[in-house]
């Protein structure tokens, strides 16, 4: 029993963040440690059908708003730890009846725990690592109200990735899945999985001050299946794709990060709303 | 004539400052936040001179060097450097001596 619940485990998988500098890059030093806060939000008033956008007379729309407080401690580069905690707020204008209800609702969601393991290879002017990491997201969110802020499932995922770094030069490839268990109240979030990548450039860095910029390139692929009660929790079933810019900043122990994320293409199980574009700033600090 | 010996002896007085500084290839310290964490491990060195670079460190990204600075008259621990690298993540390959204007100057006898 114990061995198919460690299986088990191990065969789930995490949202990945791509290209996160304090959660991600940083820190691969022994006994390093990092916070992060994320501040992340889409939603949108465009109904679709499959992939089509059709008429939305009774202005139905979906929005979400997420303050992600996330740490990481470092035990060696080879081996870190994550937690992610969301504080979630989001609203709604839904149809009941053939009548628009408008619901709101906020609170602290699903804690996410993650154990990335690093295999790291310095070579001359390149470093580069594959990382497997094991993921476990706990019902720590309240499920109750028309509007839950979680479905109450204990969920776990994993992903795997490959980055690689020269000093003008970054590539990152993050393929993740996440396993959705039985939630309350009849709610189970679909099962999904991901694709990241990120490509971009390093055009400026003072050697005096450790300053300097990211700008890089984000392609976003997803799948979601269908949830379960719809009409109560905020997942979606489909497919998409989003890309944009990111831009990073850092100096020293500081690192600022901004990203916007359009819809490329987007195809929804029956009839709902977008899940509409993403945009997200974070602020992180490593010691 | 008086010129030319002040001269003379500025260099002569600074040629130890100079000397107490030493060059590390590092494979794959090619970010900033490789920097950031040679730099705290490095730094904590009883024998970095913290009164240079960053906290007596200098990492250069694009030709993945570490320039440190070591108090005058305390000897290197090239062993306990090596550690200190390998331990913010990354390798060290070797080591040597700096020139007064930060080029390489002598290689350092060391296998690891």
């Amino acid at each position: 029993m114990k061995s198919s619940i460690t299986l088990f485990i191990l065969i789930a998988a995490v949202p990945a963040s791509a290209h996160q500098p304090v959660m991600d890059m940083a820190p691969r030093w022994a006994e390093g440690y990092g916070f992060q806060l994320r501040q992340v939000h889409f939603g949108s008033d465009d109904l679709m059908r499959g992939s089509d956008s059709i008429d939305n007379p009774l202005g139905i729309e979906r929005f979400v708003d997420t303050t992600w407080l996330e740490g990481v401690y470092t035990f060696d580069r080879s081996l870190r730890a994550t937690i992610k905690v969301p504080y979630i707020n989001q609203r709604r204008l839904t149809a009941i009846n053939g009548v628009g209800v408008r619901q709101q609702s906020s609170g602290i969601g699903d804690v996410v725990l993650g154990l990335p393991l690093k295999r790291y290879k310095n070579q001359g002017a390149t470093t580069q690592n594959w990382a497997i990491t094991p993921s476990l997201r706990i019902p720590t969110g309240s499920s109750s109200g028309d509007f839950p802020v979680s479905d109450g499932s204990w969920d776990v995922g994993l992903s795997i990735s490959h980055s690689r770094e020269t000093p003008r030069i970054y590539q990152l490839y993050d393929l993740y899945y996440w396993n959705q268990g039985s939630g309350k109240r009849g709610m189970q979030t679909g099962n999904s999985w991901g694709l990241d990548i990120n490509v971009g450039l390093h055009p400026w860095h003072n050697n005096d001050n450790n300053s300097g910029l990211f700008t890089l390139w984000d392609i976003s692929a997803r799948h979601d299946d269908a949830p379960n009660a719809q009409n109560l929790t905020t997942a979606l079933g489909g497919d998409r794709v989003q890309t944009g810019p990111i831009l990073v900043y850092y100096r020293q122990n500081f690192m600022a990060r901004a990203e916007i994320k359009l819809m490329a293409y987007e195809r929804v199980d029956g009839t709902s709303t977008s899940r509409g574009n993403e945009f997200s700033v974070s602020f992180g600090l490593i010691f | 004539m008086s010129t030319k010996f002040i001269v003379a002896a500025l260099i002569l007085l600074c040629a130890p400052v100079f000397a107490s500084d030493y060059i590390v290839h590092v494979h794959g310290l090619v970010c900033s936040f490789c920097a950031h964490g040679v730099t705290k491990k490095v730094s904590k060195l009883p024998f970095i001179d913290q009164s240079k670079y960053t906290k007596g460190v200098k990492v250069e990204i694009e030709n993945q060097k570490l320039t440190i600075a070591v108090i005058p008259g305390r000897d290197l621990d090239i062993p306990a450097l090596f550690e200190a690298i390998t331990s913010g993540g990354y390798e060290p390959v070797d080591i040597w001596t700096a020139t007064a204007t930060g080029e390489l100057g002598e290689p350092v006898e060391y296998k690891p």
